[in-house]
């Protein structure tokens, strides 16, 4: 062998492989001789398994990765069935006052289960010797067709104002304590559908000695729960 | 070579997504039933997550009404893991006026978990919740919809 047939670097690798290759396809061909070709179609074959398998696979993750749906019927109705009003004022009456001043209080809680009857309110004169006349519990008559547990939320305080020039102010309190469905005589339990509820406001007048004479009027607002 | 791979199986994957993995069915609509709206506007809410609930409201009466119910199942002899995807939002209507279904994923069941179907075919009932923000004014109305639940099997 001269210098130039003898290969270097990666001339050289290339020729071992090249003879390695040789080899193998000596060893091949011997083999073919020896029924070689059998096992060199076989691993063919596998490969082509092996695609089958891969693409399989695919396959079979895309029926676990399935997507569907379903629909769901939706619904709402939206009424007013329910109204509230106010017939009947809240009224102190007439007072007579004492000159010391008074406090002068309707009671409305017997109210709360009589929703046919007359205006149950019962007045109840303070330690003054003030006399009151025709006086009324207020009335919130709530119409409704469905039974209903209600209850009232009424304001600490209301004030009335004189029309007295002076704009004299007056106060009511205990408003909860002697009106129906409010927190102090509890939720009230409307079961006559047909006439509806009839709730009683009743409270504590407060006149202090001196009050002018005059007519006081104002207006309160109540939260109607259901 | 590899084409024959190729065009042998292709058919297969095509053929794949006609076969379901379950069977889902809609029991029962989401009624909120008939609400007589308080003035100031209310949130009527159903609350299904832990299963078959009735709508509340925070200050309007409501009658009736139930969450809804949906039925999933394998139908493959195979375990089936399934994730339900809620929308956000829904519209229902009625004679040109609008209110809307949200909160459907929070007040739902297996918002966030994956449900197991059993290879028996045992169905799985899912209760569907929501709730609807209505305006003091909104028109009294008789409101309907229908919401699409998508439905992952993994």
């Amino acid at each position: 062998m001269t210098a130039d047939n003898i290969p270097s670097g990666k001339n050289r690798e290339s020729s071992d492989r090249n003879n390695s290759s040789a080899a193998a396809s000596r060893r091949l061909r011997q083999n073919n001789a020896t029924g070689g070709i059998t096992m060199r179609k076989t691993w063919k074959s596998s490969a082509l398994l092996l695609g089958t398998a891969m693409l399989g696979a695919v396959a079979l993750s895309g029926t676990n990765a399935m997507a569907g749906d379903v629909t769901v019927d939706l619904e709402a109705v939206t009424q007013n069935n329910i109204a509230e009003s106010s017939p009947t004022s809240l009224n102190f009456g007439t007072v007579d006052m004492d000159p010391g001043g008074d406090e002068i209080t309707i009671d409305a809680l017997g109210g709360l289960l009589n929703s046919a009857g007359s205006n149950p309110a019962a007045i109840i004169n303070g330690t003054g010797h003030s006399a009151s006349s025709g006086f009324t519990a207020g009335v919130i008559h709530i119409a409704s067709a469905l039974a209903l547990d209600i209850s009232v939320t009424y304001p600490a305080t209301a004030t009335i104002i004189g029309n007295d020039g002076a704009s004299t102010v007056l106060t009511i309190s205990d408003i909860d304590k002697y009106s129906g469905a409010g927190t102090e005589s509890g939720v009230y339990h409307h079961t006559a559908v047909a006439t509806g509820a009839d709730i009683y406001v009743g409270g504590t007048l407060t006149i202090p000695a001196g009050t002018p004479a005059a007519t006081y009027t104002s207006t309160m607002n109540v939260t109607v729960n259901y | 070579m590899p084409c024959w791979g190729i065009i042998l199986l292709s058919p297969l994957l095509t053929a794949v997504p006609v076969t379901w993995a379950g069977e889902a069915t809609a029991l029962s609509p989401l009624d909120f039933g008939a609400i007589d709206l308080n003035p100031g506007g209310d949130t009527i809410v159903i609350a299904a997550n832990n299963g078959p609930a009735f709508p509340k409201g925070g200050r309007s009466v409501v009658t009736g009404g139930g969450s809804g119910l949906i039925s999933l199942a394998a139908n493959l002899g195979v375990e089936e893991l399934v994730n339900i995807g809620y929308p956000d939002t829904i519209p229902l209507k009625c004679e040109g006026h609008q209110i809307s279904l949200t909160g459907i994923s929070n007040y739902s069941q297996y918002a966030s978990t994956d449900i197991l179907l059993t290879d028996d075919g045992a169905p799985v009932h899912v209760s569907i919740g929501g709730n609807l923000v209505l305006q003091g004014n909104e028109t009294e109305c008789h409101y309907v919809g229908d919401m699409l639940l998508q439905l992952n099997f993994e």
